[in-house]
């Protein structure tokens, strides 16, 4: 066993090759690797020894002996060559394989060197010298003779520039000038080795390359050497699944680098060295970008350089944001503030870390279902925090920046919500350490103190009445609901729509929390809000609802009452009221502010009282109207309806009773439109009953009462009319008289009420005062000439042709006796009088009075001639003197008698106006007896039928 | 002489006067009146029994005899039993106006000329009711309707002069029934009234 230089570290060589020995030889001299933690090279790949020849076929020392044989029996020199060179390599290779002591072993590589010497020496040019020089140099290295090993690289290398050694003969080379601190020459020497192109050699080429720019402080050349080091080295490490050896020389290729980027502008230099050199298998690895950061950010932060390590995790972060590694870096700068006591910072950290990784960021839209993951606690405590320190301080802030603050925790709350909810981490165990519901009612608190009144209410309507909120802490469905109620009622004055969302809410909140303190007075509202849109149908519908209110502990007696009212009165609107008058009587039984009561009562009254006028019965009308008189006496109704029942009492027939309840409805309202009426039903009632001395009683009183001249003229001839129909003629006739008297207007009246008096005294056969008042007729019928109507005119007609008769009465009685003279001139008074009334009387033109004027006027003419005719003759005449008297006479009726035919003609003469009576037929009559030739005609006909048929 | 039988005597050498100068009276004359349509009686002849012709014949001497109450109570029952005896109707309708119910009358008349409407002697007797009554139209109507279905009657002719000269104001048409009615009966007197007529009507047309 070959023994280390006593300088080096001691290290077993079996199994590797030569070269790594040296390497680790080399490596235990460096002077600085113990400071700067300097990898060893027990990685590096062993000597390739197929180049060697194969292993014979048979044992070496048989081989050896054979060999040492053919020499002594002096072979030729080309055998002797070929048998020399290959008994150095069997002397190699059982150096090799033997495990010798040190110095036995050394002994031995001094005589390898010898026999390595004498062969070069001996055959210059024989072609494996490559070999031999290569072995050469390796065994001065074993040797410790370094400088003499550098040689004869340096030889390979010069006479075999591209030999299969070249790569390992200046990797050596490097080494040996390394170890020397000739770093430039070494740095050739690596380089030489990574342009040779040796993949073995390469990664330690460049690790040491990269040394070599570092310890000549060109740091950036450094890095990138590292930096390819690492890009190799990473992808080697996946291929190769993590080899011990080669995770430690990537941590020590990543301290170095850390250590050179330290020295340079740290995190921002990393980022440069990244966007510098670019990767060789394309795109760099994240997790190997990350890697580069953290290790820099960790390096800085155990020498202290903490803003240096921050700086360089939020560069990371800064380019790659949606990377979970940003998310891991994000934490260590809170947990660095954190250690730090820099609440503030770690604070702000948090909040970067819910703006970088939270829900809407990048990071959160490319997340798989681990990432999220792994971010979600971090994300949910710090926005707990945040939303419950917000919503703590916007509770303790004035009107104007409380809005602002609870708006700004809005997000928050909703952020975690969609964390909660959030598919991917519908498993997740953090999810039980939150409550969904409490959020989602705090959320809802923010958004009502933000006045966000829409979103208010749609959450806290999705808590009051969706599903039920599972282990809700901070509130009931019932709280969440009645919230809704009032943000609704808020904004229901708004909008059509939002008057019918808050209508439905009212709905749901009456029927899924009947059990609200506010339930019932909620289902009042709805009954006043359809009494106040006239549904009174749907108030009567819902109303026994709250008035039969099944829960006790929110029942309250002034809601049952006020829908109990509003029952009432949507009865008394749809005219229902029978079930109005028993809906206010229970109301009624109850205690009741007075206003209230006031009205209730007033409307029991109109709903009897319309329930009356609704019925069709007379009976019935008359219960009802008895039962308001009876029940409710001083109702605003009772004057209507007492009205009311004493018509019916008065279509009925019952005068009496009529006349009972007039009476003291007069006395109650004597000053009422119905008083005056009913007085004039009173007399009315009077006079149906019969009673004209009552009625005309009670006219002439209220004649006396009157002021209006009028009403008083109307009295006093109802009065009089009375008085006449209850016999009362004395009474009568004073009335009557005094009608006439005061009252000539109207015209007709005042006629009307002198031919009453005519009548009367006509009944009491006083002519006298008969025809008195006929005078006074036709006296003012001419006064009042264009005032008068047919009545009046028909009046003085028939007056005046009674005055007529009356006269013609007086010339009848009066005969012509002597003295002659003074009778003549009394009966021609009488006879112009009478043809006087007559013909005034004729001038009215009624058919009926002119007939028989004209026949009387003819009749006055025929009665004078037949009066002279048989007037006294005077005594004493002697027959010639009598007869002469007679002529005379005779000449002297003549004229009387042809105008009495001349007028009774012109009576005739009315049938050929159709007119006919017995004063025209009287007239053919006196005619047939004064004209016999032309007026005595009879008709002719058969005055018997002979056959029968 | 009395003032009125010298009015008569005046009339009377008046219509004497007249008479002579009766060709060139200017009288208008109205139109003819219409020819009858139907024979004057259209009525079946029927035969009555014993009792009936016993009763009818009693009911007309009673009438003859001014009794017309005990007639109307024969007349009654027979028109009854006889609907369509005419003679039977007819002295019905007498017995009632004679018995001072002239409506009953009336009633009478107006069923016999409804199914006898041609029978010119009940037109007759029912315009002589009519002209009481001072339904002058009616009576016209009525005499008319006798002239109609019996122009040649004498009776329907004076009456309607009568009643145009005295009732109806119509002396034109009064004279052309008295001259009917003069031509038809040659009545003394009814020439009278016919003389009197044209020297009123001679009269009127110099006061025109």
């Amino acid at each position: 066993m070959i023994k280390a230089h006593p300088n080096c570290q001691r290290v077993a060589i079996k199994p590797v090759s030569v070269l790594t020995l040296c390497c680790v030889m080399l490596l235990g001299c460096s002077s600085t690797a113990d400071h700067t933690g300097r990898p060893t090279l027990a990685a590096l790949p062993a000597f390739d020894r197929s180049i060697l020849n194969t292993t014979p076929p048979v044992s070496e020392q048989q081989l050896e002996q054979l060999y040492q044989q053919i020499l002594a029996l002096q072979p030729a020199a080309a055998t002797r060559q070929k048998i020399l060179y290959r008994l150095s390599q069997m002397y190699t290779s059982q150096l090799e394989q033997q495990e010798l002591p040190l110095a036995q072993e050394q002994e031995a590589l001094q005589q390898l060197v010898e026999r390595y010497q004498q062969l070069l020496a001996d055959y210059p040019q024989d072609p494996n010298n490559e070999l031999i020089r290569y072995q050469l140099a390796r065994s001065y290295d074993l040797l410790g003779q370094q400088q003499a090993s550098l040689q004869q690289l340096d030889q390979l290398l010069q006479r075999y520039p591209d030999s299969g050694f070249a790569s390992e003969a200046w990797f050596r080379k490097a080494d040996i000038h390394y170890s020397r601190g000739q770093y430039a020459t070494a740095l050739d020497a690596y380089l030489a080795v990574l342009s040779a192109g040796d993949t073995s050699l390469a990664q330690h080429a460049r690790y040491m390359a990269g040394w070599s720019y570092f310890k000549q402080q060109q740091f950036e050349q450094a890095d990138e050497q590292f930096l390819k080091l690492l890009d190799q080295s990473y992808t080697e490490q996946v291929l190769t699944q993590a080899e011990q050896t080669q995770q430690s020389l990537r941590q020590e290729v990543l301290h170095i680098l850390s250590i050179s980027l330290s020295y340079q502008q740290q995190g921002q230099s990393l980022q440069a060295l990244l966007q510098r050199v670019p990767s060789a298998s394309g795109e760099r690895a994240l997790s190997m970008v990350a890697e580069l950061y953290h290790t820099l950010a960790q390096f800085l932060a155990d020498k202290t350089l903490y803003r240096a390590s921050i700086d360089s995790y939020q560069l990371f972060i800064a380019d790659y944001p949606y990377s979970l590694q940003a998310a891991r870096f994000q934490l260590r700068i809170i947990a660095h503030y954190l250690a730090d006591a820099d609440a503030e910072q770690a604070l702000q950290a948090q909040q970067r870390y819910i703006a970088l990784f939270g829900p809407g960021s990048e990071f959160w839209q490319r997340a798989d279902r681990a990432a999220l993951t792994e971010v979600q606690p971090q994300l949910l405590q710090y926005l707990d925090y945040f939303a419950r320190a917000g919503y703590a301080s916007a509770l303790t802030l004035a009107k104007g920046e409380r809005q602002q603050a609870f708006a700004a925790v809005i997000p928050l709350w909703q952020q975690m919500l969609s964390i909660l909810h959030e598919p991917l981490l519908a498993q997740s165990p953090h999810n039980a350490d939150y409550n969904s519901a409490d959020l989602r009612y705090l959320l809802a608190e923010s958004y009502a103190e933000a006045a966000q009144n829409e979103a208010a209410l749609a959450l806290y309507t999705e808590l009051g009445f969706g599903a039920k909120a599972a282990n809700a802490s901070l509130f009931t469905a019932q709280d969440a609901a009645y919230k809704a109620l009032l943000l609704s009622a808020q904004l229901a004055g708004q909008t059509a729509t939002n008057a019918q969302q808050h209508w439905q809410l009212q709905s749901d909140f009456v029927r899924q929390h009947p059990t609200h303190a506010a339930a019932a007075q909620v289902a009042l509202q709805q009954l006043q809000q359809r009494y106040n849109a006239q549904d009174y149908q749907a108030v009567l519908q819902h109303s026994a609802a709250v008035i039969n209110w099944p829960h006790e502990s929110n029942k309250h007696a002034d809601v049952v009452q006020e829908a109990a009212f509003l029952h009432s009165q949507s009865e008394l609107a749809l005219q229902h009221y029978s079930a109005a008058e028993r809906s206010i009587k229970q109301l009624l039984a109850q205690t009741l502010p007075p206003a209230r009561r006031q009205l209730l009562t007033e409307q029991l009254a109109s709903s009897i009282y319309q329930q009356a006028q609704l019925a069709t019965a007379a009976a019935e009308v008359q219960q009802h109207l008895q039962r308001l008189l009876t029940a409710l006496p001083d109702s605003a109704f009772h004057q209507a309806a007492a009205y009311q029942q004493i018509e019916l009492v008065r279509n009925s027939g019952d005068y009496a009773s009529a006349i009972a309840l007039l009476q003291a409805f007069v006395k109650r309202y004597p000053d009422t439109e119905r008083g005056q009426s009913a007085q004039a039903l009173l007399l009315d009632s009077y006079e149906q009953a019969g009673q004209w001395d009552k009625a005309a009683a009670e006219l002439t009183r209220l004649a006396a009462q009157q002021t209006d001249g009028a009403a008083q003229r109307e009295a006093l001839y109802l009065a009089a009319q009375y008085y006449q129909r209850s016999g009362m003629t004395a009474q009568a006739l004073n009335a009557w008289r005094s009608y006439a008297n005061r009252y000539p207007t109207p015209h007709v009246l005042a006629q009307e009420a002198r031919e009453q008096l005519v009548q009367l005294y006509q009944a009491q056969q006083d002519l006298y005062r008969q025809n008195f008042w006929r005078e006074k007729i036709a006296g003012f019928e001419q006064q009042f000439a264009s005032e008068g109507t047919a009545r009046t005119q028909q009046l003085a007609a028939q007056a005046l042709l009674q005055l007529g008769r009356h006269e013609s009465g007086l010339f009848a009685a009066l005969r012509l006796s002597h003295p002659l003279k003074q009778s003549l001139q009394k009966k021609r008074q009488h006879m112009s009088s009478a043809i006087k009334h007559y013909e005034q009387s004729i001038q009215y033109g009624i058919a009926q009075y002119v007939s028989e004027a004209q026949f009387r006027v003819a009749e006055l003419y025929q009665q004078m001639a037949r009066a002279l005719l048989e007037s006294d003759r005077p005594k004493g005449l002697d027959a010639l003197a009598l007869e002469e008297y007679e002529l005379l006479l005779q000449e002297q009726a003549y004229p009387f008698e042809e105008q009495a035919i001349a007028i009774y003609q012109q009576n005739t003469a009315l049938t050929q106006q159709q007119v006919w009576d017995q004063w025209v037929a009287q007239s053919f009559a006196r005619l047939a007896q004064l004209l016999p030739a032309k007026f005595d005609k009879t008709e002719a006909y058969s005055e018997v039928a002979n056959d029968a048929y | 002489m009395t003032p009125i039988k010298r009015t008569a005597c005046q009339l009377l050498l008046c219509s004497l006067l007249l008479a002579g100068c009766s060709q060139t009276a200017p009288v208008v004359q109205p139109a003819p009146p219409p020819t009858p349509a139907a024979p004057a009686s259209a009525t079946p002849t029927l035969e009555l029994s014993a009792e009936q012709q016993q009763q009818f014949a009693q009911a007309k001497q009673l009438l003859m005899d001014g009794n017309a109450s005990a007639a109307r109570r024969i007349l009654q029952p027979l028109s009854v039993a006889l609907p369509q005896a005419t003679g039977v109707a007819y002295n019905l309708a007498l017995s009632q106006w004679h018995s001072a119910d002239i409506a009953a009358a009336q009633n009478t008349l107006s069923q016999l000329l409804s199914w006898a409407p041609l029978y010119s002697e009940g037109h007759n007797l029912a315009g002589v009711l009519a002209r009481q009554q001072g339904q002058f139209r009616q009576a016209e109507q009525h005499f008319l309707q006798a002239l109609q279905a019996q122009p040649d009657n004498a009776m329907a002719h004076k009456n309607l002069a009568f009643l145009y000269e005295l009732y109806l104001g119509a002396p034109l048409q009064a004279h052309f029934h008295y001259k009917h009615y003069v031509e038809l009966t040659q009545d003394e007197q009814a020439k009278v009234w016919l003389a009197l007529l044209e020297q009123q009507l001679a009269q009127e047309q110099n006061n025109d």
